[in-house]
């Protein structure tokens, strides 16, 4: 008996100790995660309304469209991580901005031009949201290489690759030239 | 004394006892009575290694010994009766304390018992918790785990609406992302930032009014049970934990909370409508 009364309070504070160090864990979790809502609150706006956009969107074309809004705002908060020297958020968005130029707008312009009937004027749109997409590229590589410190020029070398490859995938849909 | 008698007598005694002189004498001139003696020893000494059934006896033994004294036991015929143990006083003197050593060890049992399983709830507690610790798996929408934040999260959602071709592709990543948004819910209701509730709210209030309850009615009807089922119980969840939290939140927060908890109700039973309609 006088051992059962010794483990009741043995067994009563491991659990408050586990359950204490859950509380606390989860806790942190949240203040992190509300944390990273509230600095991300205008992305995070722009990609659920940039969602609904491409739900209703039928044609590929449109969804380039879109796509390249989403890329426009990334570019945005990329430029303006950059000038605050915040490294990591510079490549976390440069991942993102790469996600969207190739897998949203390059291939839904890929799409386009597969199924684009023999029409001018639907090429001419091709290229222009193409351009659009590629304008928002080229500054801001030249900014992030010459605004750079030497030793942030280091830090950014990701994101002006994921840039680089982003651009790439533009380029690779240029309009053929005439002969 | 004829061979009968001899060999009556010869089946009385014991192997290790000595005969008496008659049997000796009759053995010396009788053949037949020593051949069956012979016999009858070969039959002794083998007698041991026979096998014989598991005996009971001793667990009964002790239970009857154990029992208390006026407790009515049923014999095999089914008729009750006293233990004899109950008219008769209890024994006195080395076989009493016997019996109390033995009584002592028999009630230890049950305390043995009961620390073993206090000590196997705890080794099962523990466990359990280090793996969830470790698997990341969430216990509830507020421990869920950052490494994917919601951006990214967005982002990955918006690149699959962007090639998503059929209605159904569509309803399906529209509820991922209203997931994705619920899961913020109760991170952002236990840190009062009442701001972000209210523009988590009106982004769930949107992608549910005007993304998840317009593609779905774009749904084939042989695809809305299949896939607005499942969604429709997620909106549920959603709806009672927001409901939850609107009960322990203060009172600037309560109103983001209850807008999700009407549009998820709404937007539960609306899918219901669809598939109810289809059938």
């Amino acid at each position: 008996m006088k051992s059962c009364l010794l483990i009741v309070p043995i067994v009563g504070s491991a659990i408050v100790c586990l359950s204490g160090q859950h509380w606390e864990t989860s806790q942190r979790v949240d203040n992190d995660r509300a944390i990273q809502f509230h600095r991300d609150a205008c992305l995070i706006e722009t990609m659920v309304d940039g969602g609904l956009c491409l739900a209703k969107e039928e044609t590929p074309l449109l969804r380039a469209e879109c796509c390249t809004a989403l890329a426009q705002q990334l570019a945005t908060e990329v430029r303006h991580a950059a000038k605050n020297h915040d490294h990591a958020r510079v490549e976390e968005l440069g991942q993102h901005l790469r996600t969207v130029l190739d897998q949203g707008v390059a291939v839904n312009l890929s799409e386009m031009r597969k199924h684009m009937p023999a029409d001018s004027s639907v090429e001419k749109r091709i290229e222009e949201v193409r351009r659009s997409a590629v304008s928002l590229v080229e500054p801001l590589e030249e900014e992030l290489e010459q605004a750079s410190a030497p030793q942030e020029h280091e830090e950014f070398q990701n994101t002006l690759q994921a840039l680089r490859q982003g651009w790439a995938e533009l380029e690779r849909l240029r309009a053929p030239t005439p002969p | 004394m004829n061979c009968e008698v001899v060999k009556r007598r010869l089946l009385a005694i014991s192997k290790s006892n000595g005969l008496p002189a008659e049997l000796r004498t009759h053995l010396a001139y009788c053949g037949s009575c020593r051949a069956w003696r012979r016999r009858l020893l070969q039959l002794e000494q083998h007698v041991s290694s026979l096998p014989v059934p598991r005996s009971r006896g001793k667990s009964r033994f002790l239970r009857d010994f154990l029992r208390e004294p006026g407790q009515v036991r049923k014999v095999p015929d089914g008729i009750a009766a006293v233990n004899s143990e109950a008219a008769a006083p209890a024994p006195a003197g080395p076989p009493g304390r016997f019996r109390l050593v033995l009584s002592r060890t028999m009630q230890s049992r049950p305390m043995v018992g009961s620390l073993a399983g206090i000590a196997a709830l705890l080794l099962i507690a523990f466990s359990a918790y280090e793996l969830r610790t470790r698997t990341g798996e969430p216990q509830s929408s507020s421990s869920e785990s950052i490494s994917e934040p919601l951006l990214a999260e967005l982002v990955e959602r918006d690149v699959r609406l962007s090639s998503a071709d059929t209605p159904a592709e569509r309803v399906a990543i529209l509820a991922d992302i209203a997931d994705v948004l619920a899961r913020d819910l109760a991170p952002l209701a236990h840190a009062d930032a009442h701001e972000d509730l209210s523009t988590l709210a009106r982004l769930y209030v949107n992608v549910v009014r005007s993304g998840l309850l317009h593609q779905a009615r774009a749904l084939r009807e042989t695809e809305r049970l299949p896939v607005l089922g499942p969604i429709a119980d997620r909106l549920k969840e959603v709806a009672n934990t927001a409901e939850r939290l609107a009960q322990q939140s203060p009172v600037e927060q309560v109103q983001p909370l209850l807008d999700i908890v009407a549009v998820a109700r709404q937007g539960s039973s609306e899918l219901r409508a669809l598939w109810e309609e289809q059938s």
